[in-house]
């Protein structure tokens, strides 16, 4: 070596002293082995501790296609080995003469001083076209003081780590005991100041004995009484919090549910004492249901304090707003009072424990220092937040935003899109999950696409799974459930995964409640593009293939979404038009489906099947029997809940429903089958329906099944002026209209299948009579043994509503006759 | 000799009602404030040689007030009690910092506070 280079090779080696990081140091590291080695590419991989990849840390001279290859594959430990094993060995370096190309490459491993592999360096394009044998030796003294440098590094960086989070930790407990001592100056301060009052009232009596006249005294005895309450309440709060009460453990399941119905529940138990002060509330609530994912008690508990608190604070005659709002991503709840307002300095203390604003109207209101703190505290559970805006003016407005925990979706796919469009693809998939799990009442759905970069399928968006599952899961083509789905373009039904001999049971993570499993293809111009999972049906169900059906038809309106969406530069309504209708899907879902409904919707679809209906009409109707009401999410609020006549304008208004519904969905389907039977679904037999006015075998045959299904869901359901039927009764006033109202010869088929499963729909019926319609997911199981289960009250869903749409969509059955 | 006035400021209601029950029993001239904001406006009209002040209040707090009525000379004669449930030895320095005379700890005995009051203000000449 000239002296040169030796002083280069110094200067380089110095240079490792100044490095800063990691990043830097191997930056450095590779360069020097290059120089010193004699080659013109290098690269450095560093072994990581958690899953003992080699991680591509460092290239030098390196660009293009060859550093594209190097990012897209890590090394593991078995491949170091292999590697080096086809070389042979010169000192301390492996030489690999016939690599890539016949071009000589070495390589360089880093042992840490426990002798355990480090790293790896990799050296390519020797610089005078050959290797330097003479240069090999400096090999092993510059991979002995790289080992050394990084493990220094890699200490260094543990001790900064470990000293940043000492000090977070360190101000984390100043904070704290910051906290500690206000929440104790508060307890005490509530605890003492009711004390004080009845020990001083006690010495009143006392020093007064004999000589105060009776009123007095008993007034003084009354406030003795009246503080030890205060008192026995406040200790109950402390109570409360000791036993770690108001906080619903995070691990309690998460529902799907819609806030407007928790708004329209508190304020239905308000009512008494709304009315006792006189009080007007008013709820402006939307239209359509504000669904959103999260724990329902803790949510309702929210409201209930800030109306409460909203009631309590307003003067008699007042008024009191509960609204809610949706956007992008959230949902916001407000409540405003008619009251004095809270002043400015007292808008974020009054979240604190044992806190309140105006002490000397504890008396007049009663407490509510833990209320607003807990409040907090559930908010914040749910990543939302609550404060209170417009202190210091009259009448409070408190404010609550949560997200709508929306699907976790993974950002690669996105990679490349426009931003504008970017929040699209994003909605689509957030819906066509959102819908999966909506219609097909379970609690997991997911979809997966071809992944170019890794060679496998992965999640891009899921309902139901953690980000960390998500963004973890890889399934190679042609294995396990998906990846078969995908090679085979065939859906996959798996009863019980335990006892499906296809494939080994992998589901071992803590969400599977299930172990039913459905998997479909999604499909761009015929060819498989995706997969749509859907598992964990709710009460422990096992997928039919009825779901199959269902589950295949919403893969194709997922799919013709999609369509839309890729080329979306055409047109970018149809693509919110495609959102749109799968946001109809999901909400009408989630209103109407009960337990019952979905009993007599699988009648209608057996119907079809005995009728002959081949697998694509199949599909087709058991899609359409789910969505038929559509066009009702365009109806205003005048046909909720009425049970006068309608108006002529109405009668028009209402008739053009199914139309619409029809429309609204057209943008999902490919051929008119659906389209045609959300629009007829309304026409008789006998040609006195509407919009049309079809008759007989004009009117297509799955409207005339849904036609079936809807006046008969209408009946065993109820509606406001008339209590449900009951099944035999709902059986014979079909017989009744069969040639009328009904087709003869599905009416007939559809009454066969209706005896055939008398005994579920009478259990179902009862079922219902006990806890109200119910959502699916809290709803009875209907064994498949025969045995039935007992009936257990559970809390009723507030579906009178949608019933009441129902009614005035099926005219009783006597007004024909 | 002039009767002796007393301003209670006490959020409370039960609590300072009692007090100025007591107070008045034993032939003081009381006036209430519910807080510190009511207690500045009350001070020069109703001239109490003693204020019992609760500290944790809304509006503006015990020892806020406290700061601002020694703030001004006209009230450097004022005795001040400072009554609070808070009692730790700091809260306690704190108030008397703040320009308190005494500190007293809820819940309190009456008897003992009118004991306090009477002695305190003997030596000014008041019966």
């Amino acid at each position: 070596m000239t002296s040169e280079e030796l002083d280069r090779l110094f200067r380089s080696t110095t240079a490792f002293l100044r490095c800063r990081d990691q990043t830097e140091l191997t930056a450095r590291i590779t360069g020097v082995f290059c120089e010193v080695l004699g080659f013109d590419a290098g690269l450095l991989r560093l072994r990581s501790p958690e899953d003992d990849r080699f991680v591509l840390w460092a290239t030098t001279g390196m660009a293009g296609a060859e550093l594209e290859e190097l990012h897209s594959w890590d090394l593991d430990l078995p491949g170091v080995e292999e590697l080096l094993e086809a070389c042979h060995r010169v000192g301390w370096c492996y030489l690999d003469e016939e690599a890539e190309g016949g071009r000589p490459r070495l390589y360089v491993p880093l042992l840490t001083s426990e002798q355990e592999l480090l790293g790896l360096v990799e050296l390519r394009n020797p610089s005078s076209g050959s290797i330097d044998h003479d240069r090999l030796r400096w090999g092993d003294r510059l991979a002995e003081m790289s080992a050394l440098l990084l493990e220094a590094m890699v200490e260094r960086e543990e001790l900064a780590e470990a000293s940043r989070e000492l000090s977070t930790a360190h101000s984390r407990i100043d904070d704290l005991e910051t906290r500690q001592q206000a929440f104790l100056d508060g307890v005490s301060h509530e605890l003492r100041t009711p004390l004080t009052s009845i020990q001083a009232y006690c010495e009143g009596l006392l020093s007064q004995e004999g000589e105060m006249d009776e009123g007095l005294s008993k007034r003084f005895l009354h406030v003795i009484l009246e503080e030890s309450r205060r008192l026995n309440d406040r200790v109950e709060d402390l109570l409360a919090i000791a036993r770690g009460d108001h906080a619903p453990p995070s691990s309690t399941r998460r529902l799907r549910f819609d806030l407007r119905e928790v708004v329209r529940e508190v304020h239905l138990r308000l009512t008494p004492i709304l009315e006792e002060k006189h009080i007007q509330a008013v709820l402006d609530l939307p239209g359509q249901p504000v669904l959103m994912e999260g724990e329902r008690e803790g949510i309702a508990l929210v409201v209930q304090e800030l109306m409460d608190n909203a009631v309590k604070f307003s003067p008699e005659g007042g008024r009191v707003v509960a609204a809610v709002v949706e956007d992008e991503g959230e949902v916001e709840l407000r409540v405003e009072d008619s009251g004095e307002g809270i002043p400015e300095s007292e808008s974020t203390r009054i979240f604190e424990r044992f806190y309140q604003v105006d002490g000397s109207t504890t008396r007049v209101h009663g407490g509510q220092g833990l209320g607003l703190s807990v409040c907090r505290r559930i908010v914040e559970e749910h990543e939302g937040r609550i404060w209170v805006e417009r202190p210091d003016q009259g009448g409070a407005l408190f404010r609550v935003r949560l997200p709508r925990q929306r699907a976790v979706l993974r950002s690669e796919m996105t990679h490349g899109v426009q931003r504008g469009a970017r929040g699209e693809l994003l909605e689509l998939l957030d819906l066509s999950v959102a819908a999966a799990c909506e219609l097909m009442s379970c609690g997991i759905a997911s979809i997966m696409t071809y992944d170019e970069k890794d060679a496998c399928l992965r999640v891009q968006a899921a309902v139901g799974l953690s980000e960390e599952v998500v963004r973890r899961t890889r399934v190679e083509v042609g294995q396990g459930v998906a990846g078969r789905v995908y090679e085979s373009g065939e859906t996959v039904l798996i009863r019980d995964l335990r006892e499906d001999r296809r494939f080994p049971v992998q589901l071992n993570e803590e969400q599977y409640d299930g172990y039913s499993v459905l998997s479909t293809p999604l499909r761009l111009e015929g060819k498989v593009v995706g997969v749509l999972n859907v598992n964990n049906k709710s009460a422990g169900e096992v997928f039919d293939d009825d779901d199959r059906l269902l589950l295949e038809s919403l893969a194709e309106r997922i799919s013709v979404a999609f369509a839309h969406y890729l080329t979306f530069q055409k047109s970018h309504q149809t693509v919110s038009k495609a959102r749109e209708a799968l946001r109809a899907v999901v909400d009408v879902n989630h209103q109407r489906r009960t337990p019952l409904r979905e009993a007599i919707v699988r009648c209608g679809l057996a119907t079809a099947r005995r009728d002959g209906a081949d697998e694509k009409e199949l599909r087709a109707l058991s899609y359409a029997l789910r969505v038929y009401d559509l066009g009702l999410s365009t109806l205003g609020d005048e046909f909720l809940g009425r049970t006068e006549p309608l108006g002529a304008g109405q009668r028009r208004r209402l008739e053009e429903h199914a139309l619409r519904g029809a429309d609204l969905s057209s943008v999902l389907e490919e051929d008119r089958r659906v389209q045609s039977a959300l629009a007829h679904h309304h026409e008789n037999w006998d040609g006195s329906g509407y919009p049309d006015g079809l008759a007989g075998e004009s009117i297509p045959s799955s409207a005339r099944i849904i036609r079936l299904v809807d006046c008969f869901a209408a009946m065993l359901h109820g509606r406001p002026a008339r209590p449900p039927i009951d099944v035999d009764e709902a059986i014979a006033l079909v017989e009744e209209a069969l040639g009328r109202r009904f087709c003869p010869r599905l009416g007939a088929l559809f009454l066969e299948e209706v005896r055939s499963r008398r005994d579920e729909l009478v259990y179902l019926c009862r079922w219902q009579e006990e806890n109200g319609p119910g959502r699916h997911e809290s709803g009875p199981q209907w064994p498949r043994n025969g045995k039935l289960p007992p009936i257990r009250s559970s809390l009723p869903s507030r579906e009178e509503d949608l019933i009441a749409v129902e009614a005035v969509t099926s005219p009783p059955m006597e007004d024909d006759s | 000799m002039a009767t002796p006035r007393v301003l209670i400021v006490e959020d409370e209601l039960s609590l300072a009602r009692i007090l100025s029950f007591s107070f008045q029993n034993e032939g003081y001239i009381v006036a209430r404030a519910e807080d510190g904001v009511e207690c500045m406006n009350k001070i020069s009209t109703f001239r109490p040689d003693v204020v019992l002040m609760d500290l944790m209040m809304p509006k503006l707090d015990g020892l806020e007030t406290i700061r601002l009525l020694r703030a001004n000379e006209a009230h450097r004669d004022l005795i001040i009690i400072a009554v609070t449930a808070k009692s730790r030895p700091v809260d306690r320095v704190a108030a008397l910092e703040a320009g308190a005379d005494f500190f007293v700890k809820k819940p309190f005995q009456i008897s003992a506070l009118l004991e306090r009051v009477g002695s305190m203000l003997t030596p000014r000449g008041v019966s």
